[in-house]
């Protein structure tokens, strides 16, 4: 073990048995990061890079053209709420802007118009509307942490309220990879609303940034696993 | 035509320990190769004893024999690829478990982690026989998650590879103790693990026909939907070069890598219409895509038109006051978010570009120029034409496809791995 202790990075340390240890380590750690960390240290940390075959900058430009082209479809057309490739609006499209197409829109309800609908959040609102297949009203809804459509919309509205609501999620997987075990347990958790912006007479308001964070930075990350993984191994060693 | 290579499917069965603090144990392993069903039972019998006397030491005994047969036979089939289906989510955590207490050396197990702490694959490598021939082939075993090649469930997947799948559903009742007293309920038991890996062989089987056939790709020889797409976006698509960022042009141009945008605006409305777009990543990476950097520009003001600059932009961003739905994301708190006000960030030159028309200023600091390239407006159009006529597996394909290559492009250069000591 000593040998990975002086060379690498350890992520964490998972005890098999008394004689069997799993060391998860960073591989491929960028050069320049190590440098600056080895001379911080005074330390002999080591990384073979071999290059990973991916091109960040196509990524970036993919995902930003995404966002550009998302932003008629906010701006106009009374918008209440937008995800990655979707919108939910107060007014009808114009025909030009729907069709089969790459690019163009499809009504994600087939005709059918939300009767209600309320927008809590990053992730957090609930509709409903006349399904015509099922000539019956149907309830959406989509809420972080919990199964989509779980919750009624008159759930979404006492969230909306400031409401709790108490659910029990049956038979969840609990992963332990320290451990490498499963557990099956019923989870209980209790739903809010945690909204971010102002709301003023139905609309919200952006959140405005005066200065930039305090940057987070890599090497603190690992200076702190690499602290938290010594005292461990010190740990393993005096037993 | 390349020989298809022969592969083994792979599920674990589990139950849980009501006195044990509902731990979940692995206690019947079903693999699949040849159309065959092979199934490694936990001694039943010794089982229901231990757990009665509360004898943790003796079920593990039993879990570790269980695992002892269970590479034996493994061994003795010389498979070198064995797909499970949601590897790194649940079955993984057992497998490895289970090899680390019985391989002979574990210096010869090893694993690639993703950053979820999830099992992207687990392989073992060994000699066939004990006593080592010179020319004795080491032979590597690779149990690979077919979830993360095919990210749906596998229900789905036997539907759109056409073969039948699973005729009995999980019965809640199977994960206790008890089942085992229960005959009728272990019969239906023991089917459904048949079932779980049969049927998972012969999805896969049928998927690996389909893509030796029409894209020459053994689906053995990858590890996931993204890598898949990038085979055959290599061999059938580029035409070009694309290079590998150097470390600090990487890490100058990840901070302007932001996801999709997701915005809220307002808090109720009645007679509302949602619409999405068809295909919306898809119709992004036909655009013109970033290819060779041509000028690394430390001071930004030699750049007279912004309008004719491509690449990234590191600035310092002021908005305008009364924006409503503002356009530029920003990352505060770990969120994605849309605000107001004065900030210093990277971004892509087209992005502020639309910034710009809607008034956003920009004081542009550092930039890095790219030329332009159509990447992978072939990829995007084959697919995109062959999915609109397309049923079934042949839809699927293009589906997934179209939506899990410009992903990978994105990956980081760090990974994780596991040594044992």
């Amino acid at each position: 073990m000593y040998k990975y202790v002086i060379t690498s990075i350890i992520h964490s340390i998972i005890e098999i048995s008394d004689d069997i240890y799993v060391l998860l380590i960073s591989d491929n750690l960028n050069n320049n990061i190590l440098k600056k960390l080895n001379i911080k240290l005074n330390s002999d940390y080591k990384s073979y890079p071999c290059l990973v075959n991916s091109n960040v900058a196509i990524a970036s430009a993919v995902t930003s053209y995404a966002r550009i082209h998302m932003i008629p479809f906010k701006l106009n057309n009374n918008c209440y709420y937008s995800d990655t490739d979707s919108v939910i609006l107060g007014n009808k499209l114009e025909n030009k802007f729907i069709g089969e197409e790459l690019g163009l829109m499809k009504d994600e309800l087939k005709g059918g118009v939300i009767k209600e609908g309320y927008f809590l959040g990053l992730k957090q609102y609930g509709y409903s509307y006349f399904n015509r297949e099922k000539g019956k009203i149907i309830d959406k809804s989509v809420f972080a942490g919990v199964a989509k459509d779980s919750l009624t919309l008159l759930q979404i509205k006492e969230l909306q309220q400031g409401g709790q609501i108490k659910k029990t999620i049956p038979s969840k997987f609990f992963k332990s990879f320290k451990n490498l075990s499963i557990k099956i347990k019923d989870l209980k958790i209790t739903v809010t609303a945690n909204r971010e912006k102002k709301l003023i007479d139905n609309t919200y308001y952006p959140l405005i940034i005066e200065k930039n964070e305090i940057k987070f930075d890599f090497i603190d990350v690992l200076l702190g696993k690499i602290k938290c993984q010594l005292l461990k191994i010190k740990k393993i060693f005096s037993n | 035509m390349k020989l298809p290579k022969s592969f083994a499917a792979m599920d674990i069965e589990t139950i849980s320990l009501k006195d044990f603090d509902n731990i979940q144990i692995p206690i019947i392993i079903s693999t699949s190769l040849d159309g065959n069903t092979h199934l490694i039972k936990i001694d039943v019998e010794k089982l229901k004893l231990f757990v009665l006397e509360k004898n943790i030491i003796g079920i593990n005994t039993l879990i570790e024999q269980m695992w002892k047969n269970y590479l034996s036979f493994i061994e003795s089939k010389k498979i070198e690829t064995i797909f499970v289906h949601n590897l790194g989510g649940f079955d993984g955590i057992f497998l490895y478990n289970g090899l680390l207490k019985v391989v002979d050396n574990i210096k010869n197990l090893n694993t690639i982690i993703d950053n979820k702490n999830k099992f992207i694959s687990i392989y073992y490598s060994f000699y066939p026989s004990k006593q080592r021939d010179i020319d004795d082939k080491l032979i590597v075993i690779s149990w690979k998650d077919s979830q993360r090649l095919f990210p749906v469930s596998l229900s789905e997947l036997c539907e759109v590879m056409n073969v039948p799948g699973k005729t009995s559903v999980y019965n809640q009742a199977f994960n206790d103790i008890s089942l085992f007293d229960n005959k009728e309920l272990y019969k239906e038991f023991l089917e459904y693990s048949v079932q779980d890996s049969l049927a998972l062989y012969n999805a896969l089987n049928n998927a690996q026909k389909l893509y030796l056939e029409k894209y020459f790709i053994d689906i053995c020889d990858v590890l996931s939907a993204s890598s898949l797409s990038l085979k055959i976006f290599r061999t059938h698509h580029l035409d070009t070069d694309i290079p590998i960022l150097k470390n600090n042009v990487d890490s100058f141009i990840r901070k302007s890598y932001f996801g999709g945008a997701t915005d809220y605006y307002k808090a109720y409305g009645k007679d509302l219409y949602y619409y999405d777009v068809n295909s919306l990543y898809p119709y992004a990476m036909v655009k013109p895509m970033p290819l060779n950097l041509i000028k690394t520009h430390k001071n930004m003001e030699e750049v007279k038109d912004f309008n004719s600059f491509f690449g990234f932009v590191k600035c310092k961003v002021t908005t305008p006051k009364n924006m409503l739905k503002p356009i530029l994301p920003f990352k505060h708190l770990g969120k994605t978010i849309f605000p107001l006000g004065t900030w210093t960030a990277t971004y892509f030159s087209e992005e502020i570009k639309e910034a710009m028309k809607l008034g956003y200023k920009f004081n542009f600091l550092e930039g890095y120029e790219f030329d332009t390239y159509p990447l992978f407006n072939s990829y995007v159009v084959d697919f995109f034409t062959q999915k609109k006529n397309a049923t079934g597996a042949q839809r699927f394909i293009c589906k997934l496809h179209l939506n899990s290559l410009y992903g990978i492009m994105g990956r980081k250069q760090e990974l994780i791995k596991t040594v044992n000591v």
